[in-house]
């Protein structure tokens, strides 16, 4: 029941709507809102990666295949 | 009834798998080796080392422990020099080790870690839903980046860092998996493997299909396949054919390895291995390919099998799909309609609508599945990827990927630094991984809360018998001898100069043997034989004769099995 409510609540945050597309349009201004605060919120992590020398961890990241 | 009765009974009303597992192979690496090639194996040896468990073989070497090189981290042992044996005839097997499954060890919460080739691996304990599904898939990750994080103090000194992420490729054609398994009846297994070709086929165009809401995402393509800046998943440049047994190359959209992990005895079940999927990290990405596969395994075993909804070739729908972020690549379908990947969804959503609604779907959570799926596809097909960053791995690796580029134009998808970020993504390092951060900043959608991830890092599940195999190895985890999913073998030392007795407890049901079944023997102070008894154990023969006749015969075994 627990997680048929936190499912419940993913799908009716806002994003979208229930049934989206299928009964009123709603509006996404603030889906658009979320994904800039979302691409915001990983810039740190971002410019740690690219400040760093990706060509080393190319090359030490070669790996053999798996299953 | 007798526990065996029982099993054959449940499976033989079944139509959704009831029970499944997962396993993920680790991309690992060390920096700041003065040669930084070919470190995967030391780099899967020192992770596997900071991981607390129970061996899976007693007699095996450690080798986690005083190694020349970086003292206390790990030994360098003599497995390597055995690796060869594995070809050998059973009789000689003693000290060969399977490449593809050392130094095993469980963990407390029925979990297990291994090396698999160059690559450290988790799979999950036997779980129930799509549900518990996440939540262990996420504690493993929670386990790994601790057992990362502890080596790294220990490399520290030595200016070099454990790298380790959750990706299924390196950019360079080479590829290891994230497997999911499902417990099904024998006979939809047999239908699926060897009967009937339209429900085969009719899995693999759901499996190609899927990819909308289950890929990692990846920056450019591999393996020989034409050039993209990016594509949905992480495996698709390598599945070559639709089914086979082969899970290292020519790899099938559909894995038909038998091998059901439910004792030696003929069992009603079956064990689906699928090895298509890519390594999720969202919750609802996670949720979706376990559940949705549960439902559409139900639908088979059920015979709701639609041939409208069979592509001509899945092989090349995948290729097709799989490099087109835009979503309107169509592939035709063996009726000649062409569709594209989420439209296709859409029929199989059509298709488990009226599979539930009839009453026939026996899936406890399947509302909540359904709910979820149809509201992701209705995400998709209306093209809105900014719904989806917080639910869909390569939808938000590819946004990240494109925010870094507009910060800084000099960028192109060409640039070691965008393969950094792709690779990135999925580090467990809490630094440079990317999910980790947008996690963080509660950017990801929960399915399940960080306080009950955290309780099945060292809980095991009460549904399955995770918990009974968990329960035992708290209490009498120094007298194991070995032990494998389905059966753990005792030690019992009889003091003096008495050989040691031996004992096995099978374990083939994977329903059975849970918390409600199993409480009273094992939490009232009982000793291991006692509990061995209760249990009916067998005793195994001695070892000096085990070692004149056919190991198998007499009761020994070696882990060939990789995961649930």
């Amino acid at each position: 029941m627990e997680a048929l409510q936190t499912i419940e609540s993913i799908r009716n945050s806002g994003i979208g709507g229930p049934d989206a597309g299928e009964g009123p349009r709603v509006d996404l201004q603030p889906l658009r809102d979320q994904a800039g605060q979302l691409l915001r919120t990983g810039l740190d992590a971002i410019d740690h990666i690219l400040s760093g020398d990706s060509q080393r961890l190319l090359r030490a990241s070669r790996q053999d295949g798996g299953q | 009834m007798s526990r065996s009765t029982d099993n054959a009974k449940s499976a033989t009303t079944a139509l959704c798998p009831p029970l499944g597992g997962g396993d993920l192979e680790f991309c690992n690496f060390i920096l700041g080796r003065g040669d930084e090639r070919d470190t995967a194996t030391e780099a899967a040896r020192m992770l596997l080392a900071e991981f607390d468990g129970i061996p899976a073989e007693s007699r095996a070497e450690p080798a986690w422990k005083d190694n020349r090189d970086y003292p206390g981290v790990y030994r360098d042992n003599a497995l390597f020099r055995t690796y060869g044996a594995w070809d050998r005839p059973a009789s000689d097997r003693k000290n060969a080790i399977n490449p593809q499954d050392w130094c095993r060890k469980f963990t407390l919460a029925g979990a297990s870690v291994y090396i698999d080739m160059s690559h450290a691996e988790i799979a999950i304990p036997e779980i129930r839903s799509a549900y518990d599904f996440v939540k262990y898939h996420h504690a493993m990750l929670r386990l790994a980046a601790g057992a990362q994080a502890s080596a790294n103090e220990k490399l520290r000194l030595h200016g070099r860092q454990l790298q380790v992420m959750a990706s299924n490729s390196d950019g360079r054609s080479a590829s290891w998996g994230a497997h999911t398994n499902f417990l099904i009846p024998r006979s939809t297994f047999d239908d699926i493997a060897s009967h009937k070709i339209h429900y085969l086929s009719f899995l693999a165009s759901y499996q190609v299909s899927s990819i909308v809401f289950t890929g990692q995402g990846k920056a450019g393509s591999e393996n020989n396949e034409p050039a993209v800046e990016y594509q949905i998943t992480q495996r698709g440049d390598f599945m070559q054919c639709v089914c086979g047994t082969q899970t290292t190359f020519n790899r099938p959209l559909v894995n038909l390895r038998d091998e059901a992990l439910c004792g030696r005895e003929s069992s009603p079940w079956a064990r689906l291995h699928v090895i298509f999927y890519d390594a999720a990290l969202c919750h609802v990405a996670n949720y979706l390919k376990f559940g949705v596969m549960q439902i559409v395994l139900g639908m088979i075993a059920s015979g709701r099998v639609n041939l409208k909804l069979i592509l001509d070739d899945p092989v090349d729908a995948l290729r097709a799909w799989g490099h087109d972020v835009t979503l309107t690549r169509r592939c035709r379908t063996m009726l000649g309609e062409e569709l594209t990947a989420v439209e296709l969804q859409m029929r199989f959503l059509q298709e488990a609508r009226q599979f539930v609604e009839c009453g026939e779907c026996d899936l406890a959570d399947a509302p909540s599945i359904m709910s979820l799926w149809e509201d992701t596809l209705m995400k998709l097909k209306s093209g809105d990827f900014h719904a989806l960053a917080g639910r869909l791995d390569w939808v938000l690796k590819l946004l990240a990927i494109r925010g870094a580029m507009e910060r800084k134009p000099r960028l192109t998808w060409d640039s070691p630094e965008v393969k950094c970020l792709d690779m990135c993504y999925s580090s467990l390092n809490p630094d440079d991984g990317l999910f980790w951060a947008f996690e963080r900043a509660g950017s990801t959608q929960r399915i399940v809360p960080e306080e009950e991830i955290l309780r099945a890092t060292t809980e095991p599940p009460q549904d399955s018998r995770a918990w009974t195999r968990a329960m035992l190895l708290r209490r009498f985890g120094d007298q194991v001898e070995s032990m494998d999913w389905d059966r753990i073998r005792f030690r019992l030392e009889r003091g003096g100069f008495a050989a040691p007795a031996f004992r096995t407890l099978e374990m083939p049901d994977p329903l059975g043997m849970t918390r409600e079944k199993m409480e009273r023997v094992l939490t009232d102070g009982k000793s291991l034989i006692e509990v061995l008894d209760e249990l009916g154990a067998r005793a195994d023969v001695p070892p000096s004769a085990v070692a004149q006749s056919s190991c198998y015969e007499q009761g020994e075994w070696y882990g060939s099995a990789t995961n649930y």
